[in-house]
This record gives structure tokens, C-alpha cells and sequence, in this order.
């Protein structure tokens, strides 16, 4: 069931009319029940594996504030990491590990092979073992007290607006709130609402109509040069954003609806002026995740510039990994961490060479200048995640500056949507909707849609809520055609 | 009142809730104005594909109440095959044929429902295509009885059980169904000119004969039929009927029977050529007709499968049939008589003579 589907809606309006009329002491119940269902309606199997990582988190929780012991504690917590690790690995890594190891002893010529599983990814265990995880480790910390009831540390790690794809959320921020009373607020609803309405507006409108461009693209890049690559390429990251923001919003205004406040995860990332400011905007609950249980235990910045450097490399590499077990994704990350070290190192010559250009005398030239650069080395790591392969994004990238005067008519424009099916209005009304959404995530102070749209008249407020409907039904990616582009690119996560 | 003692549907204020309310039905007012504006722009532009259906429901809902003395039901075999004015004409009573393309016993038993609301016949003839038991999601055709049967409880219980639930949208809204044509909408709405996708009316219309009736004058040709098989190998397996259908099926006799209707089944006939080639290629038939005849017995209704009457009486020939499937007008002619002639000499059982 996914998010853009009626079935959801349906559902979820359900689930929220039935979580406001129950008394409050029974919510976590009505919460965890539509949780499970809504889980178990991917694969009822597969339900286990999230119910084996939490009780053993659960227990282990328990454990560790019951035994005072550092030793103890940290023996129950290796354990936890071990197990929910264990699963994650089969899951994810263990075909990925044997076939590379299959390759390498091909390579050798030696005839031993290790052996593949048949194994289907359960959906979001990436999520939810990493909620685990954070969980284990903030117990051990003392940063938090283990809960003790099973059933609302069942529904932390199986809430359904989050299961799926995120946000990671903290268990903090929302076990805490699981305990409180939550009275029907009609300006918390309406806002959780319009947060959905908008989140399935960059899903459906804006990265749906443009996959329609991308995917033919990506999955055989060998037709295509020149126009067509660069095209395809700056469209995934657009539609990388519409959709996994988009998904956030959703899962973000659902929680909302029903009186919960979930992490933030996105916050402009496309107009940071560096690759570090980039990761402290995207996917904001992954990354902070890796800073607070990654990056800080390797020592953070306090340590030498070559361990720092080593350490930035060890987290965007876990980071890619935890996209996909994929050597596009090892390389993405890799790709991430250079370049990160290489704005820290180069921080001072950038700084004196802004000095020396004049820069710092036209200060919004100047960050446009820097986003534009941010957006394009980000843009070429994601040629990386999107691309099938490694020799796909070779060729993408060494075709992309080929044959590029012949794709400048518009003729061959024209040509070119039409052999992708695409309508010629639909991409224009596509294309200006992506552009008023880079422009007003350039001039908006506030990171948050309410925040932009709360302050303004009620007309203008109105229409923006139609203008938002109606793009969605009459200019949405569903039905005919669009039966690719259906799911959220992070449900594979 | 302290936090406490408040009801968990606690708000701040009556007044709070009311103002809420009343935006929110305004706003809902002006959304359904605005769809409705869509909605006659995008279904000028797509152009109506259900004339029959509207012609048909409308020549329906203006029958005098309880004027109809029997009523054919099912798939487009229904619709082909039994032609009311060869009942009418010969058992001296006023027929109608409720029949629809694809028509599964789900959408049947929504129809018939509609039906007998309007209509107390003394017989149901209703057709069971085993190829009907199953559980394709398909969805205009269950668009065309939904969009032209009157706003009641049935209706929403045929939106509700015909429809899966990721259709409701579809059959909801036409915005949704006809999202596709967008392109065309922004051309029209910016005073370009767009032809509209429309059905010449009158000779769309003019194969339909009336009282649910369609006419085809068409003759197959066989080699067409033939060339279906061309690659098929020679398997044919048991046919799975499927168990919502069946449910529905169970439903459809105890609504006859609750309402004292008599019912019988018929199987319309498929072209002789066909029904060979099928029979050896496909599924194996006698088990078909083994399986509805058990169902048949079950319910105490009386079955009537032309296929096997054709093969003993060579009822009609591979040329009575427009093509593989359905009867032409000659071929709907000859079964209609046939089984007119069956209910005039049944003694009274159905009809009093």
C-alpha cells in the first residue's frame, strides 16, 4: 500500500478517525494494529524480522538499565548490534559480498563459488533497524531511559507513517510522545494535511512527470548523447528531491494529523553553497544519524587532519552502502566523502581566491555562484546512484558533452519527448512547476511549506491549496503509463 | 476544565469548531465547482464511449413500473444473443435485456438489484459464461452501468463491491478518469482548437435495436478465429471459476428467490469452430459444462447450455456468429426462437399461456 495510492487514504483516514474516538490510554493500540497491518499487507512473513529486531531491542534496553555494570551494558549492546546488523547483512549485503567475491575469484580463475540466497529485501528494514540501532545506542549513552512498555516501543519502530522510508526519527523525539495525550487540534491537522497535499504534489506532479524523461534515459544510456544525458541527469536530481521529499512530507504531515512531531528531513539542500552544507540539508535524519552514532564516536573533528579525512571517507561510504548494496552506491558515497575533504582542505585557497576575484563585494552573486557549483558536483554523484551500473555511468558521463549542438533544436526536442511519450504542455507546465519550486526554495527564509503559505490571505492561501489538487489530479503521474513511476525511489531502501 | 477532565475530542472552543466547519464546507463546495468545471471540459474532449449503456438505462428508468415480465442478465452474451422482440412477440409479454459488456455476477447482482426495483418480472434469464468467473480488473465497463444507474444505496454498494478500491477515484470523479486528455484541456483553455474525440451518435446508435438489444450484422471469418491457435499447444486444463463470482452468484439466486422470481441459467453459444479449437487448446469444456451444471443443480435452477445443443442439434453455424464469441443478428434470431419456443411449450411453468 503505497502512500499515493486510495487504498491509503482510505486507510489512514481509518486509522485516524478510529485513534481520536478510542480513549487515550488505548491509542498505542489502534497505532500499532494499523502500523502491522500496514506492513503485513507487503509480505506478512517478512513481519517477523521487525518483530525479532524489536523485541531483542526491546529486551535489550531493559537489560541495559537494569545492570549498572559499563561491561555488562556494553557486552548487551555489542550483542544488539550484532544481531539487528546480522539481519540487515543478510538481507541487503550477503548476495552483493558473494557475487563480488564470485567476480574476483572468476578473475583468478579459480572455480569455488560462494553461494547466493533467494532472499526478498523486507521493506524498510533499513529504516527501522536503524531507529533500532540509534535506540540501543542512546540507552547506552543514557541519553534516554529504556521503555519499558513493549507496546509502544513495538509501534517506535513500526509507526506507520514511518516504516517504509522515514524519517529516522529519534527515539527521544518519539517514544516520549507516544506517552502524551493528544487532543484534536484542527490547526495540527489541517497543517498535517496540507503537508501531505504538497508532499504528494513533488511526488506526482513534479518527480513522476519528469521519471517519464529520466527512466528511458538511465536504462539504456547507450541510445542516447549528448542532450539527452545532461538533461536526464540534472532531471534526477529534481526528481530525487520531489520524490523523497515529497515522501517525507507525507510521512512527516501523517504523524502531524495524528498529534505527532517527527524530525525534519529536508531543508533546501539545493541551495547549499558547499557538499558539507548539502548533507546538513538532505535526507537530514540519515545523516544526522551517521554524525551522532558514525562520525562523532570516530573521534568528530577533533582529531588529526589525515584520521579526519579517513573518518569523513568510513561514514560516506556506510552512507552509500546503506543506499544499496551496489557498487554505484560505493562509489556515490566515496564520491560524497572527497568531496567533502576536499572543501574542508581547500576551504582557505577558495576563501583568498573569492578575495582576490571580488567576490565577497557582490555576496549574492557570489552564493549564487556557489550553489550553482554545489548543485553540479552533487548532481554528477548522483549520475552514480541512478545509473544501473558502473559502465552505465562511464558512459553517461564520457557521452554527456557528445553530439551536443545537434540536440540544441527544438526540433529535436520534440522529437525527443515524443519518443518518451511525453506531451509537450505537460513537460512545459512540468518544467515551470519545477522552476517556481528551485525559486521559492531559494527566496523562502523558513524551511517549512506551512510556514510560507500560514502567513498569507485566505484567497491566496486557497488558491494555492486548488492550484496543488488540481495539479495533482489532472496533471499527476498515475494511471496508463505511468505504472513505473508508482513507487517512492526510497521504499528500495 | 483542566486537562485532565477533558474529553479526548476536547477543542478550544465551540465557536472554533463551527468557523472549522464552515470553511471547510465552503471550501469542499468551491473544490466540487471547480471539478464539475473540469469534468464537462475533460468528457467533451475524451468523448462519451458508453452510449449504449445510456441509451439503455434511460430507455430502462422510463418503463412503466412493473411492466416487464422477463429480464435477460450477464455479459455481452446476454445482449447479443437473446432478443426481446422474438420473446415479446412470441409469448405475448414485454422483455428487457439488463445485459453489459464484461458483465461479472457482481456487477450482475447490483444491476438485477436495480432492476427489481423498478420492474417485478416472473423470469430471470441470466447468462453464465464461465469466462465471466473471474477476477479481472478492468474498469470501463463497470464505468458504464456505474455512470448511468440512478444515485440510490445500490449504487453506492456497486461502487463499493464492483470496484477495486483503488478505482473508486476513477469512478468517482472523471476529472481522475480522464486526467489523460489534460493535454488536450490546456490547448482548449487556451482557445486552440481541439476536436473533440466523439462518436458519430447515429451510427454508433443505430445497431441498437432497443430494450437492451444490439444488433451486429457482421460474419466471421473463420480463418480469423484459427489464427487465435496459431501458437497455442494442445493443453487444455480445468477452468478455476473464481469465488467472489460464485459468492455473487449465490447472491443473484436468493435475491430471485427472496423476491419469488423464477431464474434459469444459459450459456449463449460460442461459434462451433471455436469452441473445438478452445475445447482442444485451452480448457477442456465438458468439465465447464460439468461444473455449471452442478452449480445449476445445487441451486435447483434449470441450466441451459446451447453450446452442448448446438453440437446435438446444430442450432447455429460458424457464419451466425460476428466473430468468434457472439451471435449476429441471424444467429440471435435462431436461439431467441429456440428458446422463446422452449418457454411457450414449458406448460405455464415460467409464463401463464
Amino acid at each position: 500500500m503505497i502512500f499515493t495510492s486510495t487504498k491509503f487514504i482510505i486507510f489512514f483516514s481509518l486509522a485516524t478517525i478510529l485513534y481520536y474516538i478510542v480513549k487515550d490510554k488505548y491509542r498505542w493500540i489502534v497505532l500499532l494494529i494499523a502500523s502491522y497491518y500496514f506492513y503485513m499487507l507487503w509480505n506478512v512473513k517478512y513481519t517477523l524480522f521487525i518483530l525479532i529486531t524489536t523485541i531483542t531491542t526491546y529486551l535489550t534496553g531493559i537489560l541495559m538499565d537494569r545492570y549498572s555494570s559499563q561491561k555488562a551494558k556494553k557486552s548487551l549492546l555489542v550483542m544488539n548490534l550484532i544481531i539487528n546488523s546480522s539481519i540487515l547483512f543478510l538481507f541487503k549485503y550477503f548476495n552483493f559480498i558473494s557475487s563480488s567475491l564470485n567476480n574476483v575469484l572468476k578473475w583468478v580463475s579459480l572455480s569455488y563459488r560462494f553461494p547466493t540466497l533467494d532472499l526478498l529485501l523486507p521493506i524498510g528494514i533499513s529504516f527501522y533497524t536503524f531507529k533500532a540501532l540509534g535506540y540501543t545506542i542512546d540507552v547506552y549513552r543514557e541519553n534516554i531511559k529504556a521503555e519499558k512498555h513493549f507496546g509502544i516501543f513495538a509501534l517506535f519502530l513500526s509507526f506507520f507513517p514511518q516504516v517504509l522510508s522515514g524519517p529516522i526519527d529519534r527515539s527521544y523525539n518519539l517514544i516520549p510522545q507516544f506517552h502524551e495525550k493528544h487532543h484534536i487540534d484542527l490547526t495540527r491537522i489541517k497543517d498535517g494535511f496540507i503537508l501531505m497535499l504538497w508532499g504528494f504534489f513533488k511526488k506526482l506532479v513534479i518527480a513522476d512527470n519528469l521519471a517519464l524523461f529520466i527512466n528511458p534515459v538511465f536504462n539504456h544510456p547507450q541510445n542516447y548523447k549528448g542532450i539527452p544525458l545532461i538533461l536526464a541527469s540534472i532531471f534526477f536530481a529534481f526528481q530525487i528531491y520531489c520524490d523523497f521529499s515529497g515522501y517525507s512530507d507525507v510521512a512527516i504531515g501523517c504523524a502531524k494529523v495524528l498529534g505527532f512531531n517527527s524530525i525534519n528531513n529536508f531543508n533546501n539542500p539545493y541551495t547549499s553553497k558547499s557538499v558539507p552544507e548539502f548533507w546538513r540539508r538532505w535526507h537530514i535524519s540519515l545523516s544526522s544519524w551517521f554524525r551522532d552514532y558514525v562520525y562523532i564516536p570516530l573521534g568528530g573533528n577533533r582529531v588529526s587532519t589525515k584520521r579526519w579525512c579517513f573518518n569523513q571517507l568510513i561514514v560516506f561510504l556506510l552512507s552509500g552502502l546503506w543506499h544499496g548494496a551496489n557498487w554505484t552506491f560505493v562509489i556515490w558515497g566515496i564520491l560524497h566523502g572527497i568531496l567533502t575533504i576536499i572543501s574542508k582542505l581547500t576551504k582557505n585557497i577558495r576563501n583568498q581566491l573569492t578575495d582576490k576575484l571580488g567576490f565577497n563585494r557582490h555576496p549574492r552573486f557570489h552564493s549564487i555562484l556557489q550553489m550553482i557549483l554545489t548543485f553540479l558536483l552533487v548532481d554528477f554523484a548522483w549520475i552514480f546512484f541512478r545509473a544501473n551500473s558502473l559502465s552505465d555511468a562511464i558512459y553517461i558521463i564520457s557521452n554527456m558533452f557528445k553530439d551536443i549542438s545537434s540536440g540544441l533544436s527544438l526540433s529535436y526536442m520534440a522529437e525527443l519527448l515524443a519518443s518518451f511519450g511525453i506531451e509537450k504542455y505537460d513537460f512545459i507546465i512540468t518544467m515551470t512547476f519545477l522552476m517556481l519550486l528551485v525559486l521559492m526554495e531559494y527566496i523562502k527564509s523558513s524551511n517549512s511549506i506551512l510556514e510560507i503559505v500560514g502567513s498569507k490571505p485566505i484567497w491566496i492561501r486557497w488558491s494555492f491549496y486548488y492550484i496543488l489538487i488540481f495539479s495533482i489530479i489532472l496533471l499527476g503521474g498515475y494511471g496508463y503509463g505511468y505504472e513505473e513511476q508508482t513507487q517512492f525511489l526510497y521504499v528500495q531502501f | 476544565m483542566d486537562m485532565k477532565s477533558r474529553p479526548s475530542f476536547y477543542m478550544s472552543s465551540f465557536n472554533e469548531y463551527t468557523k472549522t466547519l464552515s470553511k471547510f464546507v465552503l471550501f469542499l463546495f468551491i473544490f466540487l465547482a471547480i471539478n464539475n468545471f473540469f469534468e464537462v471540459q475533460l468528457e467533451n474532449i475524451a468523448g462519451s464511449t458508453d452510449l449504449y449503456a445510456q441509451v439503455k438505462w434511460n430507455e430502462f428508468y422510463g418503463l412503466p413500473s412493473n411492466s416487464v415480465n422477463l429480464v435477460f442478465i450477464g455479459s455481452s452474451y446476454s445482449y447479443r444473443t437473446f432478443d426481446p422482440e422474438v420473446f415479446d412477440k412470441k409469448l405475448n409479454i414485454n422483455s428487457f435485456n439488463m445485459g453489459s459488456p464484461l458483465q461479472k455476477p457482481v456487477e450482475t447482482y447490483y444491476v438485477l438489484k436495480e432492476t427489481l426495483k423498478y420492474q417485478k418480472p416472473s423470469l430471470v434469464v441470466l447468462d453464465i459464461n464461465w469466462g465471466l468467473f473471474n477476477d479481472d480488473k478492468y474498469l470501463n465497463t463497470k464505468l458504464w452501468n456505474f455512470d448511468n444507474m440512478k444515485f440510490s444505496a445500490n449504487k453506492i454498494g456497486y461502487l463499493l463491491n464492483v470496484f477495486d478500491v483503488d478505482q473508486y477515484s476513477y469512478a468517482l470523479f472523471k476529472t481522475v478518469r480522464y486526467h489523460q486528455h489534460t493535454e488536450e484541456l490546456i490547448k482548449k483553455l487556451m482557445g486552440k482548437d481541439v476536436t473533440a474525440s466523439s462518436v458519430n451518435l447515429d451510427s454508433y446508435l443505430k445497431n441498437y435495436k432497443g430494450k437492451g438489444f444490439i444488433v451486429d450484422n457482421n460474419v466471421v471469418d473463420v480463418n480469423t478465429i484459427k489464427s487465435k491457435f496459431d501458437n497455442a499447444i494442445k493443453s487444455p486444463k480445468t477452468y478455476v471459476w473464481n469465488k467472489k463470482q460464485l459468492k455473487y452468484l449465490d447472491k443473484i439466486v436468493n435475491l430471485c428467490k427472496k423476491k419469488g422470481i423464477k431464474l434459469i441459467f444459459v450459456t449463449a453459444p460460442q461459434s462451433p469452430i471455436y469452441l473445438e479449437l478452445y475445447d482442444a487448446y485451452w480448457f477442456d469444456y465438458e468439465n465447464i459444462n460439468k461444473t455449471a451444471n452442478k452449480i445449476a443443480d445445487m441451486y435447483e435452477v434449470e441450466y441451459i447450455d446451447y453450446n452442448m445443443i448446438n453440437k446435438e442439434k446444430k442450432l447455429v453455424t460458424n457464419e451466425d456468429f460476428s466473430d468468434s464469441s457472439h451471435l449476429n443478428y441471424g444467429g440471435a434470431q435462431k436461439v431467441s426462437s429456440h428458446l422463446a419456443q422452449y418457454l411457450l411449450n414449458s406448460k405455464g411453468k415460467y409464463f401463464k399461456k
